[in-house]
């Protein structure tokens, strides 16, 4: 499988926190509702098993994912298939690397987003999706409070 | 926060992370064409964006790549922005979260 190396999104943030602790709100599906579009990821977090988010209330799945890679609280490596509409589903799985590193008292979060099948729908569509993600999963970390931002369209 | 309120102040450096926004991953070269000024100009404005954490750089082959980090600029938007004009989409939704929470 040909992997254009420029087609990718590389996400950085540091959030005041240990590993650990992050890498418990990415892993459990209450906290994921606050700051993943008010989706439940859920998973038995092993190579090979699924990873969806899921809008338990509208009983809507948002995302179909699969793991490739675990190694807590360190590493994460999955899946992405955007399901919001018939374009996005028609894009074969890309793929979503979260790597978690501690520098002294904060954590360095690096989200790459690539193995895109060209510039393809969702290409373009998840770059203003990822921000509001990530900034909400330093506000919760950081403050214990949700931001409640709408998913872009 | 200074140093992405400083990074966004200049029309060039904002025109670069629109041409991010474009097409993430561009090279110094892709990123300097039709700019009027010297490439060295341009590797300025880039390293200044690069050190407020809006651009991200990663090595592939003999290219260095340009990405754009969306995320300093979502904290300015969820600190400043979502203050003083929350829109009503997100002033409802926040209700919504507050009256359920009271219920």
């Amino acid at each position: 499988m040909k992997t254009q190396t420029d087609l990718a999104h590389v996400y950085e943030v540091y959030i005041r926190t240990t590993p650990q602790k992050l890498w418990q709100a990415l892993t459990d599906g209450k906290t994921s509702k606050e700051y993943f579009y008010g989706g439940t990821l859920t998973s038995d977090w092993k190579v090979g098993s699924s990873m969806d988010l899921v809008d338990t209330e509208a009983g809507r799945t948002m995302l179909v994912n699969k793991i490739l890679e675990i190694d807590p609280p360190r590493k994460l490596v999955h899946t992405f298939s955007a399901q919001q509409d018939d374009e996005h589903k028609k894009d074969r799985p890309s793929r979503v690397t979260w790597l978690i590193e501690p520098l002294g008292d904060v954590v360095k979060l690096t989200v790459t987003h690539d193995d895109f099948d060209g510039e393809t729908v969702t290409y373009h569509g998840v770059k203003s999706g990822w921000g509001p993600v990530l900034s909400g999963l330093k506000t919760i970390l950081e403050t214990g409070k949700a931001l409640n931002i709408p998913m872009p369209d | 926060m200074d140093e992405v309120f400083k990074a966004l102040a200049d029309a060039t450096r904002r025109l670069l992370l629109d041409r991010l926004f474009k097409k993430d991953g561009q090279t110094l070269m892709e990123l300097d064409r039709g700019l009027s000024m010297t490439r060295f100009g341009t590797m300025k404005h880039l390293r200044i964006l690069e050190n407020a954490g809006l651009v991200i750089t990663r090595k592939t082959g003999r290219f260095k790549r340009h990405f754009l980090n969306p995320v300093p600029i979502q904290r300015l938007h969820d600190r400043w922005v979502s203050k003083y004009a929350l829109p009503w989409a997100s002033a409802l939704s926040g209700l919504k979260t507050h009256m359920e929470g009271i219920e």
